[in-house]
């Protein structure tokens, strides 16, 4: 290609003019690189914000779902128990009985439950937890084992299971490691570094039959709720109490009186039933756990 | 007031250094021949240097790839040719609503009165303007000039001899009316 046939210095003169000297190239460049740097430092800040962003919803989106809801307290397959004083006012220790699962809430207050407590992470609940008895009033922080889980050992608030009474329905429960299986009363429920109320991070759904009756209770967010609740024939029923922490259906006939009462229980729900025949004037109280990680009958050392 | 060492001692931390010396270089080379070449096309020196310094800021945040092109520096002026072009869009949108509403067009303090050789070229169409620029003040070649425009080369070549024609007869004329 030949370009020479357009070449013209004159012309290339005249424009040469009209487009003036060189300009100055160094305060040029020092702009340019100014700007360069500026535009990189407000992307990397873009970026950072973006990556803040991105880790904060992240963790919120973990946090309830990805934590472990049932862990196996100490390692091992049958599990080892922990357990507290009848009394409450002196740790327990873990022993090796069966304990079975526990759950244990993710990571944190659970809402709309102030009291609740919450454990770490399963490696500190097996690991640092020489005591179940819980605070049953002030929230502590997640992972702090050392408050959330054997930070109390109050006595108001840790109560051994009784075989003729219910525990406080928002106090933890302590197991025994000396106390026989209950026939009666609330049976002794894991307070492990769990919520006072054992606020679960998943939602139960049980039923508790009973002569006079059926209820149906959903534990969601660390709350019980009555889902249903029906009558047998000949038995009226009434709502004593109707959660959050307890909920409580009594169904009487004219010989016959049932009351079923559902609790918060290591994360699970917890029933107790009583049936009391008037008739005969007495009174037979017995209770089902429906929980399956419930620390269940205590048991001795061995 | 940062001063240029701070500024240069900023940049050579965030960036490596072969990437100074290479766009630095460059800079050197070509800023000046890019600013007169597209002052003539825009009849602006202010408008042609803020194109051609966005065209280097870009070129230094992907320098990278560019760098690897194989005439970084024809990516370099075709970026500033675009900005000069968004920018007489801008200008031309502006000079409507200024029409619209009866105003007279500002006039910036140090822009200077076009001469005769601007106000021929100003009445030339923008690619052929562009055309005789590159040409005549960069000293591209057709084949340049066809990239840089992202036109063919024949359309260059006509560009060049309409341009070439209408400057000079006009030059011409006028010299010998006076």
């Amino acid at each position: 290609m030949n370009d020479d046939e357009f070449r013209d210095p004159d012309l290339t003169a005249r424009l040469g003019r009209l487009a003036g000297p060189m300009p100055d190239v160094t305060p040029a460049l020092n702009r340019v690189q100014h700007r360069a740097v500026q535009v990189r430092r407000r992307r990397a800040a873009a970026w950072s914000a973006v990556g803040i962003s991105a880790l904060v919803v992240g963790m919120f989106a973990i946090r309830p779902g990805s934590a472990p809801d049932v862990v196996q307290v100490g390692g091992e397959a049958e599990g080892t128990s922990i357990s507290t004083s009848v009394d409450g006012s002196t740790p327990g220790e873990i022993s090796s009985s069966s304990v079975g699962q526990t759950s244990i809430p993710g990571a944190d207050t659970l809402p709309g439950d102030p009291s609740s407590t919450i454990a770490g992470s399963p490696a500190t609940v097996a690991g640092a937890a020489p005591t179940v008895a819980g605070g049953g009033a002030a929230p502590t922080n997640a992972g702090d084992s050392a408050t959330s889980v054997a930070g109390s050992a109050s006595p108001v608030t840790t109560k051994a299971p009784s075989s003729t009474t219910r525990p406080p329905s928002a106090t933890t429960r302590a197991p025994s490691t000396t106390a026989p299986p209950v026939t009666t009363g609330a049976p002794p429920s894991s307070s492990l570094p769990t919520s006072s109320t054992g606020a679960p991070i998943v939602d139960i759904t049980k039923s508790q039959n009973s002569i006079g009756g059926t209820i149906t209770v959903r534990l969601s967010n660390g709350a019980l709720s009555l889902v249903s609740s029906s009558a047998a024939g000949g038995f009226d029923k009434e709502i004593e109490s109707n959660g959050p922490t307890e909920i409580e259906v009594q169904f009487e006939s004219s010989t016959h009186k049932s009351k079923i009462t559902a609790r918060i229980s290591g994360g699970s729900i917890a029933f107790e039933v009583e049936e009391d025949d008037k008739s005969e004037d007495s009174s037979d109280t017995t209770s089902a756990d429906e929980s399956e990680d419930s620390v269940g009958q205590s048991e001795s050392d061995d | 007031m940062v001063s240029t060492a701070t500024l240069q001692l900023e940049f050579s931390i965030v960036h490596d250094i072969p990437e100074i010396l290479d766009v630095e270089s460059l800079f050197r080379d070509h800023y000046g021949r890019l600013v007169r070449a597209l002052t003539v096309a825009a009849g602006s020196r202010e408008a042609a240097a803020d194109a051609v310094q966005e065209a280097f800021v870009k070129a230094h945040l992907r320098w990278r790839i560019v760098s690897h092109y194989d005439d970084p520096v024809g990516w370099i002026r075709r970026v500033a040719i675009n900005k000069l072009r968004d920018e007489h869009r801008r200008s031309g949108r502006k000079q409507k609503l200024v029409e619209r509403i009866g105003a007279q067009p500002e006039r910036s303090v140090d822009e200077p009165e076009l001469d005769e050789m601007g106000a021929l070229l100003a009445g030339l169409p923008r690619q052929q303007r562009l055309a005789i620029s590159l040409f005549y003040i960069e000293q591209l070649s057709v084949a340049e000039v066809a990239d840089a425009l992202g036109i063919s080369a024949g359309a260059v070549k006509f560009h060049l001899h309409q341009g070439r024609e209408r400057l000079r007869g006009t030059l011409v004329g006028k010299e010998g009316q006076s």
